[in-house]
């Protein structure tokens, strides 16, 4: 019954989490100040041709009737909310007539991977190293190790980012200033090619998040460490590692599954910030270009399915919990 | 009285770890420079060649002055300045706001407390960055730093709120609150007289981690430019930085100095509220 | 468990290495041979849509090579001489009657496209008259239907195009003037036949150009164009009767200034297309075979056909009135300007069209006595002649010795002629004389609200123009103005101007190239002038001018000439003594190139042609480049 009602509420959550999202940016790309259709004719203007009038207000419409902009902004929200729970996010505005889920479908795969190791990596080494520098807190490598992820964690991230790039694409050219990707092939080369490419951001996310890891885990497992039962556990005679695994871990790593959940959003946003400094083609570098083309159905497209991963990942996360958590599984 | 006040501070101070003292001292230090060092400096510090360009340190500019002939020193005080200010103001409203929605939803209980749940439980999930990037491209220019504020505080408060909310719901069965109620007290009265001062422990320890998340997320929009340009911040320091190639040119104390300041400013904010936490902590245990 | 993980994690990362140094060191990023590959800037950047070329589609990306390698105009453009010369049309076009409305245009023999089929006015004809059939659909075909009226087939290389109107300019307006043609794109017709114009993406698109696009990356950062093999039958091949010798051209994304300047220090790109004066100063240290259009400072090359200053809205209060618009560029001290913009790497021009090499000869020291002499009426001379001795002195107290020894014609050859005097008493004379007056904290009010304004700049392009902002910004704010800058990404940029909803803007509002400024000057006649709120695109500044206008009508029928010459000059001295918007300085290009691989880049030295990588005319440069390596 309590299981039931857990996994009711986290879809509760879940939608409606959508739903806000959606809203919000409906709301707020109808306030943005420019208009897509004037940057288009800006744009096909720059070059200094002069067009009369009559030719502009012709163009005008032709674009306004290609981009779906008619109707009160009430009917033109309602549709946009039944076009995305279709998953149809129409056509970009700036590349036009490319589909915008074609755009976002060819970016959408390089951040969830992206996303996708450097957290789970980064969880599992900073926990790791969390968990070994909380249970033997005196000796000096932990504390090396906690004032190294105490030093590195608050430094800003875009300049970590940097500082990688700078090292290690400039001044050692070991990875290259541009990634590059060729189409998905189940090879041995398109992978270690991948590997090649993304390294330089996965290591900055890694770096930035294993540090959180490394630190939350300490306290708590340090927390744990100092608890009755851990020395009744010695006084039993148990081994250091069988108390270290049965003790500690078992009892820290439950609210680092939670912290994980809700790490998801923030970490997404580091992998925008990443992926406008490397360059790297996600849907970061994709907000990016929607912005500054004034591409409503792009940033409609893009921002959706940011929110629908984050809060779908969220979730299923969530719904490993009871799988961990004997106090639900159990009942 | 006042000889009492002295040894109970000295008592504190003891207590405190070393981590936690650190961190004061750190905060203390960026305190002191952005509200009392700030009031010294000597006019708009982005007008553009008010001095000679490129200088090196001397005692005249002491961190030299930079490509767009600004007083380096000056600039990162203003800078600093900004920035803390921007912190603050988002971790006053957004803890204060929290706080309020948390212990009204906790106590009132219901229909209300879980529809106020799932709306921060949502917003605490949506991603905030691409929104404040969308929102910030869409105010750029005319957002000034209290917009971008405001911003940053809708997308905090719902944290706090949501532990304040779980601290009434175990406040309030706990004895006193009910001997209150019971004795014909307002619910408006019990809040703030016998359960604000529970919270507030915990409503510090928020504050400080705020104020180093606004002061990040203000410091992120602002290098990628989205932040207000005019305005003098740390992000935005870096930003103009990078605009004049700061880094390949190596003018190191031009683009160096922000990024240590911001850096530093994040490991005392840092050690603060985890030292604040432990010593809170220990104090429970005790 | 945890070892065997990081164990494998660097086993992963260690054959990546591996595998990527064996073929990193000779090849480019598309896996051509670095030797045989000319490596290019793409100037927007990423591109989302890299599959689509069909050149009549509003979202298709024209600048990444397709303008400048594959597709072809009529009518090109020498930018050193400022004449259009003929390309796919053998010869100007003919006027078949007085009135400049029918025009028989003969096509260039012996061009072939790209899939062998030749070249002749079928293409022509089908692409203007598909054009016409489908304007209601189409953007750029609707803005082309204002032009051209029909279109005739009379043989294999000719046909005759009759215009709406009269069209004595009918090259400039279906041809190339400044960077490419918007409205006609030649399509062949043996493809188009079969496919529709709105719907097809044509990915693999065929062209008259000595390249074809065969190569490009799924996420939009690079494209590969390979030369054709029966190169000398592209336009390029039968117009010089050379064929190009770079075997790839790769045009590639860098996204940031830094990203571009360390790929050009380690010779990853041979050209670049726009840097800021900084990334020059990195680059001239760090790479001895990088070098820029001059030998020496200032470097950069004049010659971009657009001047940048900062317009007003002449529909806002008070800048509607003339007096306060002088005021504005009175209060100004240019020389300090232009070392807030460009460290002075910028050449000056207080008329509204850039002082290029061909403009400045055509124009600005054609008139620079008329300027000096030019007097009001209550016998003020605006004008100061010594800007470029002045810049000297600044640059030379900022240790660039190099102007040292130049003479004073050398240096206003360099710096330009010269422009409004820095002198505000009188700027304060001419604001209180239009109903302005300080507040007690010394800030302007007009009607007793103090003067608020933003000036809108571009911000992460086009660093000239912010830079250009913020220079104005700190000395009118200083002068007692209560102005900001309002930095803007580009759409916000581009949609502030036309329908008029700012106050001031840091824009590039005239460009020209030729003598005859008519093209270039008919978007200021007050028919263009729409209200704030309705869009324009001519008139963005909302100026109007009887002057002007008079002088306008009396060129509109005219061809080019020493008549149409003469009244370019009268119109750009009304529109600087009404001062139509505030012209400052040409636009200053770095572009530099990287001669590790290639050399015979155009420069100062060998000016053959202008260094301008994103125009058509890129491909009149690329057949003077010579390989390195043997």
């Amino acid at each position: 019954m309590r299981l039931t009602k857990f996994i009711l509420s986290r879809i509760m959550v879940w939608l409606l989490t959508i739903l806000v999202g959606i809203t919000v940016v409906f709301f707020l790309q109808r306030m943005m100040p420019s208009d897509p259709i004037e940057t288009m004719i800006s744009k096909m203007t720059s070059m200094g041709t002069n067009l009369s009038p009559e030719a502009l207000e012709a163009m005008r419409e032709s674009l306004r009737r290609q981009y779906g902009l008619e109707g009160t902004l009430f009917e033109q929200y309602l549709s946009t909310i039944t076009r995305l729970v279709h998953f149809d996010f129409g056509l970009s505005m700036a590349n036009y007539p490319t589909p915008v889920a074609q755009m976002i479908g060819q970016a959408l795969p390089y951040t969830v991977c992206l996303l996708m190791t450097t957290t789970i990596l980064s969880w599992i080494i900073g926990n790791a190293i969390g968990l070994l520098a909380g249970f033997k807190k005196n000796k000096w490598y932990s504390k090396t190790l906690e004032t190294v992820s105490m030093c590195i964690y608050p430094t800003p991230y875009f300049m970590v980012a940097l500082v990688i790039m700078i090292l290690m694409a400039y001044v050692k050219q070991w990875f290259p200033l541009v990634p590059s990707f060729d189409d998905f092939t189940f090879t041995w080369a398109w992978f270690s090619d991948a590997v090649y490419n993304s390294f330089m951001p996965a290591l900055s996310l890694m770096l930035v998040g294993t540090g959180w890891w490394i630190i939350s885990m300490k306290a708590l497992s340090s927390n744990v460490a100092e608890e009755e039962y851990v020395n009744y556990g010695r006084m039993k005679g148990l081994t250091e590692a069988t108390i270290g695994y049965r003790y500690v871990f078992r009892n820290s790593i439950l609210s680092q599954v939670t912290a994980l959940a809700l790490h998801i959003g923030g970490a997404f946003g580091g992998s925008l910030m990443c992926e406008i400094i490397f360059g790297y083609p996600g849907v970061g570098q994709m907000v990016n270009t929607a912005i500054n083309n004034s591409d409503y159905n792009l940033l409609t497209g893009v921002i959706f399915i940011s929110i629908f991963a984050v809060a779908t990942a969220t979730l299923l996360i969530d719904l490993i919990y009871p799988l961990i958590d004997p106090r639900i599984r159990n009942s | 009285m006042n000889e009492g006040y002295k040894a109970s501070f000295r008592q504190i101070w003891k207590s405190m770890s070393l981590r936690f003292k650190i961190g004061l001292c750190i905060v203390a230090f960026f305190l002191v420079i952005s509200f009392v060092l700030y009031w010294f400096s000597p006019g708009d510090v982005m007008a553009l060649s008010t001095y000679k360009r490129n200088q090196p340190l001397s005692w005249e500019h002491p961190l030299g002055t930079n490509r767009q002939g600004q007083d380096i020193f000056w600039l990162l005080v203003e800078s600093i300045h900004n920035s803390m200010v921007v912190g603050i103001v988002v971790a006053i409203a957004a803890t204060v706001i929290g706080v309020l929605i948390g212990l009204f939803s906790g106590f009132v209980g219901g229909a209300v407390d879980r529809v106020i749940m799932f709306i921060c439980d949502s917003i605490i999930v949506i991603p905030s960055l691409p929104i404040l990037i969308l929102m910030g491209s869409m105010l750029r220019g005319r957002a000034s730093l209290m917009m971008i504020a405001g911003i940053l505080i809708l997308f905090n408060w719902p944290w706090p709120a949501r532990q304040a909310r779980s601290m009434a719901l175990t406040i309030r069965e706990r004895e006193f609150v009910n001997t209150a109620r019971f004795s014909g007290e307002g619910l408006f009265k019990i809040v703030c007289v016998e359960i604000v001062p529970h919270v507030l422990s915990w409503a510090m320890a928020n504050f400080v981690n705020t104020v180093l998340v606004a002061i990040g997320s203000e410091a992120s929009l602002a290098v990628l430019g989205l932040s207000s340009t005019t305005t003098p911040t740390l992000g935005n320091m870096i930003y103009w930085a990078r605009q004049y190639q700061a880094i390949m040119l190596k003018q190191w104390v031009w683009i160096g100095s922000p990024v240590l300041a911001t850096s530093i400013m994040f490991i005392g904010l840092f050690l603060t509220y985890t030292g604040y936490n432990e010593y809170v902590a220990k104090k429970r245990g005790r | 468990m945890k070892k065997i993980l990081s164990l494998a994690i660097i086993a992963m990362m260690l054959m990546a290495m591996a595998t990527s140094f064996a073929f990193a060191e000779e090849t480019t990023i598309a896996g051509t041979p670095r030797s045989q590959t000319l490596v290019v800037e793409n100037l927007v950047g990423v591109v989302s849509n890299p599959g689509q070329h069909n050149p009549y589609m509003s979202g298709t990306n024209f600048d990444g090579g397709l303008r400048q390698l594959v597709f072809s105009n009529l009518w090109e453009m020498n930018t050193i001489q400022g004449v259009q010369i003929p390309d796919l049309a053998a010869e100007m076009p003919t006027p078949l009657n007085d009135d400049y409305t029918s025009f028989s245009i003969k096509l260039t023999e012996g061009i072939k496209w790209s899939d062998g089929e030749d070249f002749d006015a079928e293409d022509v004809v089908f692409t203007i008259n598909e054009l016409l059939r489908l304007q209601d659909q189409l953007p750029l075909a609707a803005s082309l239907a204002t032009h051209v009226e029909s279109c005739e087939y009379v043989d294999k290389y000719e046909l005759i195009i009759n215009t709406v109107g009269s069209h004595p300019r009918l090259a400039e307006d279906l041809g190339v003037t400044v960077c490419g043609n918007d409205i006609l794109r030649i399509i062949p017709e043996h493809y188009w036949k079969d496919h529709d114009l709105t719907t097809d993406l044509w990915e693999d698109p065929i062209g008259t150009g000595p390249y074809t696009l065969t190569d490009y990356d799924p996420n939009g950062y690079w494209f590969l164009y390979t030369l054709r093999e029966d190169a000398e039958f592209s336009d390029i091949g039968v117009l010089t009767g050379k064929v190009p010798k770079p075997q790839y051209v790769l045009f590639t994304a860098y996204g940031t200034e830094e990203r571009k300047t360390m790929a050009m220090l380690n010779n990853e790109v041979d050209v670049l297309c726009d840097i800021s004066p900084e990334a020059w100063e990195v680059l001239q240290a760090g790479n001895p075979n990088v070098a820029c259009w001059l030998p020496e400072y200032p470097y950069g090359c004049f010659d971009d056909p657009c001047e940048r200053g900062i317009q007003f809205n002449c529909d806002v209060e008070p800048f509607d009135q003339i007096g306060v618009r002088w005021a504005m560029a009175l209060s100004l001290d240019i020389v300090q300007v232009s070392m807030d913009t460009f460290s002075g790497q910028m050449r000056v021009s207080p008329l509204c069209m850039p002082p290029t090499t061909f403009m400045s000869e055509a124009f600005h020291k054609e008139m620079r006595q008329q300027l000096i002499d030019y007097t009001w009426e209550d016998g003020y001379q605006p004008f100061d002649k010594d800007y470029a001795l002045k810049l000297q002195e600044t640059l030379l107290s900022e240790g660039y010795d190099i102007v040292a020894d130049m003479t004073e014609e050398e240096l206003v050859d360099l710096f330009g002629i010269g422009w409004w005097k820095y002198d505000t008493a009188k700027a304060e004379e001419l604001m209180i004389e239009a109903g302005c007056e300080r507040d007690s904290e010394g800030f302007w009010c007009y009607n007793g609200e103090r003067i608020t304004f933003e000036i809108v700049a571009p911000s992460g392009f086009e660093t000239q123009s912010e830079r250009l902002a913020y220079a104005c910004q700190s000395q009118w704010y200083e002068f007692g103005f209560d102005v900001t800058v309002q930095a803007s990404e580009a759409s916000y940029f581009h949609n502030c101007a036309s329908p008029g909803n700012y106050t001031a803007g840091a824009w590039w509002p005239s460009c020209g190239v030729m003598q005859d400024l008519y093209s270039q000057l008919r978007g200021w006649h007050s028919d263009y002038y729409r209200p704030i709120g309705e869009s324009s695109v001519g008139s963005t500044s909302r100026f109007e001018s009887e002057r002007l206008d008079a002088i306008l009508d009396e060129m509109a029928p005219l061809p080019s000439g020493e008549e149409t010459y003469e009244l370019s000059k009268e119109a750009l001295m009304v529109m600087a003594d009404e001062v139509a918007w505030l012209p400052m300085f040409g636009t200053s290009k770095l572009v530099p190139t990287n001669s590790t691989y290639w050399t015979n880049f155009p420069d100062s030295e060998n000016p053959y042609n202008g260094p301008w990588w994103w125009w058509s005319c890129f491909k009149f440069i690329i057949t003077e480049l010579e390989p390195v390596a043997a």
